[in-house]
């Protein structure tokens, strides 16, 4: 599924618009790759470590008592981010980067955790919080920590709106990661320079993984599911639409890539489907975004973003039929004739593949 | 690791390697083009298709257990055997007509699912007074001949999580025994076999199962339990017996065999990062047991283990752009 560089290689090389020798020139190119462009489980385990290391290092902070006060902890947390930031860009040394990267978490948390102390505020702290974060991404190179700081981001905003007790805050918050996500994946792609692609990238993964957090919680804190409900910390209609809308442009998109009109009959009944599924889900948005994920994530032939969406469907379908107001045997008709529906949507995909014409193609020497 | 053409086609990473490569502007702007371009209509309905059918049947599957429930009670027993054993037969004779298509694996995959719950009211109807489990561990052994005929990961996958819960329970109720790494060590045991059985199959010729992320998944939980094994070893010393030592001395074997197979016969860098990440964490967990309770370093001990990890992250990052620097020589020379 995933594109490799030998397949655009060997499109480029069989549309004559480059020779054998380029070819050559391009595996040497892509053999001496960034240094920081490492696969999403090294992030992953990088990303473990990094937070390891940071809790070990508030723990010391914190355990040390020589800062004491919050003003104090704001100014030594500023210190150390900017000291974090200056050994990050300058330091060649492996070991000098990641505790950089480290000494950088435990600031960023040091001025907002000080913050919210101080003013008594979580509004407050979350509002500098997302600033905070928001600058870090930019000024920060470092792939791991622009993906935990779009975290970061995330959850100081979701602290800000739920402070505030804004009625459906969480829900401006989700949609936000939403246009964020469609942006950063699908956006003005041919135009983006690398730096910025280089940026955005850990951001899209952010915004996902922070969406998918967002609706959990929101899900744990439902009045179906828990006593624990909040007004504003539901997920509800709204945030379903939005889903829609963005799922929607995202699937005119691909078919306008594929040179066919909205006006079609296939294409109009793929997106009245799209309508049909949010109607039917708007009190569960988790399903809607967990598609929209899911064609996102072929879309961009990202394995990654397929299996979140995935595992992600599955807690919030599971949520969705659990949660319907039904008897046992109307979820069972419900669960069937959604099954059926699937399925017979499946059996006219596959005649339309059997009529479909297949094409050759030629290979690279 | 193959050779470097074959790293996914992110766009900036095309649009810096062709830079680079000093092809001009209308072949770099192509192959941008090419990169963020949506898969073909053909891959389109081939993914739709196989996302359709696994969701299709999930959601029947559910239709009909919620449909059973709620008759349950009306049911008599024969009834109950008749419906549940119904269902297996049927699934099984679809899988049987549909092998080797997806729709068949899936069906297959159903009628293994379903042999639980008949075990399950057989259990309930005669009050054989079984221990759970025998449940479990009778329902692995049922499914093993659709878990060859399939050729199905997700059952595979399945087989081996019933032997867990079968051994976890197993252990709990019969052998109850104290010994805290025991049951991590058996879990990893056991996992190991199956790993071993599956790099065995892929090797072959003509494979059984070619979905790594079915081996991934297996080797993660693996290393993850005798990762706590060992962790436990380190923390209680002699308490934690010789399941403790043998947790040690398998994650140590496990990861020279995983490095060693990895590096040499098949390259996979994900095993090789599961592997060393296990590794990395009971070190941590051996430092940490010095800094806090031999040496008992108290809040400097925290500034310790801060640079600990962080020694450990660069030695890991330095670890992979090497192994993967060396493999791209390799490649370019070949």
């Amino acid at each position: 599924m995933r594109l490799t560089t030998v397949e655009v290689a060997e499109r480029l090389w069989s549309e004559g618009v480059v020779t054998a020798a380029e070819v050559d020139a391009l595996r040497r190119a892509v053999s001496h790759d960034g240094e920081d462009d490492i696969p999403w489980y090294m992030r992953v385990a990088v990303g473990a470590g990094a937070w390891a290391a940071t809790a070990f290092l508030l723990a010391f902070l914190f355990g040390l008592q020589l800062i004491r006060g919050d003003v104090p902890r704001i100014v030594f947390g500023v210190v150390l981010v900017a000291a974090a930031l200056w050994a990050r860009r300058e330091a060649t040394a492996e070991f000098l980067r990641q505790a950089a990267v480290a000494g950088s978490l435990a600031g960023m948390s040091l001025i907002i955790v000080s913050l919210g102390s101080l003013t008594h505020s979580g509004a407050a702290a979350g509002t500098v919080g997302v600033i905070l974060s928001a600058a870090m991404i930019i000024l920060m190179p470092d792939r791991v920590h622009r993906f935990l700081a779009t975290l970061v981001c995330a959850v100081c905003a979701g602290i800000a709106v739920l402070d505030l007790e804004w009625p459906r805050g969480l829900e401006v918050v989700a949609i936000a990661l939403f246009l964020l996500a469609g942006w950063v994946w699908r956006f003005r792609l041919r135009e983006r320079e690398v730096r910025v692609a280089e940026l955005l990238e850990p951001v899209g993964y952010g915004a996902i993984v922070a969406i998918f957090a967002i609706l959990l919680f929101s899900t744990a804190t439902d009045d179906r599911i828990s006593p624990l409900h909040s007004e504003t910390a539901g997920l509800g209609i709204f945030t379903t639409a939005a889903i829609a809308i963005l799922l929607l442009a995202l699937v005119v998109g691909i078919f306008e890539e594929h040179g066919r009109s909205p006006a079609e009959p296939t294409v109009l009944l793929v997106l009245t489907s799209i309508v049909l599924l949010a109607v039917l889900t708007r009190a569960t948005p988790g399903i809607a975004a967990g598609v929209a994920v899911l064609v996102l994530g072929f879309d961009r032939r990202n394995p990654v973003l397929i299996a979140m969406a995935a595992l992600f469907l599955a807690v919030f379908g599971s949520v969705y039929y659990y949660s319907l107001q039904m008897t046992l045997i109307e979820k069972a008709g419900v669960l069937a004739a959604s099954g059926a529906l699937l399925v017979a949507a499946r059996m006219v995909i596959e005649r339309g593949r059997s009529h479909a014409p297949t094409v050759g193609g030629e290979s690279m020497p | 690791m193959p050779d470097p053409l074959y790293e996914p086609a992110t766009p900036h990473r095309v649009r810096a390697a062709a830079t680079a490569a000093g092809l001009g502007a209308p072949a770099i702007e192509r192959a941008v083009e090419i990169a963020i371009r949506t898969p073909d209509a053909d891959a389109w309905r081939a993914f739709l298709s196989r996302t359709l059918a696994l969701l299709g049947a999930a959601l029947l599957l559910a239709g009909a257990v919620c449909a059973v429930a709620y008759n349950w009670t009306r049911i008599g027993r024969f009834g109950k055997f008749a419906l549940i054993e119904a269902a297996i037969v049927i699934a099984a004779l679809v899988g049987w007509r549909l092998l080797p298509r997806l729709s068949g694996r899936i069906a297959l995959f159903a009628s293994a699912v379903l042999v639980g719950p008949l075990l399950a009211v057989y259990g309930q109807t005669y009050q054989t007074g079984a221990d759970p489990y025998g449940l479990f561990l009778t329902w692995a052994a049922l499914i093993v001949p659709w878990v060859i005929a399939a050729r199905f990961s997700l059952l595979w996958v399945l087989l081996v999580a019933l032997l867990d819960v079968g051994m976890m329970l197993w252990w709990s109720q019969v052998v109850g025994t104290e010994d805290l790494p025991a049951l991590p060590l058996a879990i990893a045991a056991l996992h190991g076999i199956a790993l071993i059985a599956w790099e065995w199959q892929y090797a072959r010729p003509e494979q059984w199962l070619d979905e790594r992320w079915a081996a991934h998944l297996v080797a993660a939980a693996g290393f993850a339990a005798v990762t706590v094994g060992s962790a436990v070893f380190i923390l209680e010393d002699t308490d934690a017996g010789l399941a403790g030592v043998a947790s040690l001395l398998l994650l140590g074997g496990a990861m020279a065999g995983v490095f060693h197979h990895h590096r040499r016969v098949r390259p996979d860098a994900l095993m090789e990062t599961i592997a060393g990440m296990a590794g990395l964490v009971v070190l941590a967990v051996f430092v940490g047991r010095i800094i806090f309770d031999w040496l008992d370093l108290e809040v400097f001990g925290f500034l310790l283990m801060t640079a600990f990890v962080i020694a450990e992250i660069s030695f890991g990052l330095r670890w992979f752009r090497s192994t993967r620097a060396a493999s791209t020589t390799a490649a370019g020379r070949a």
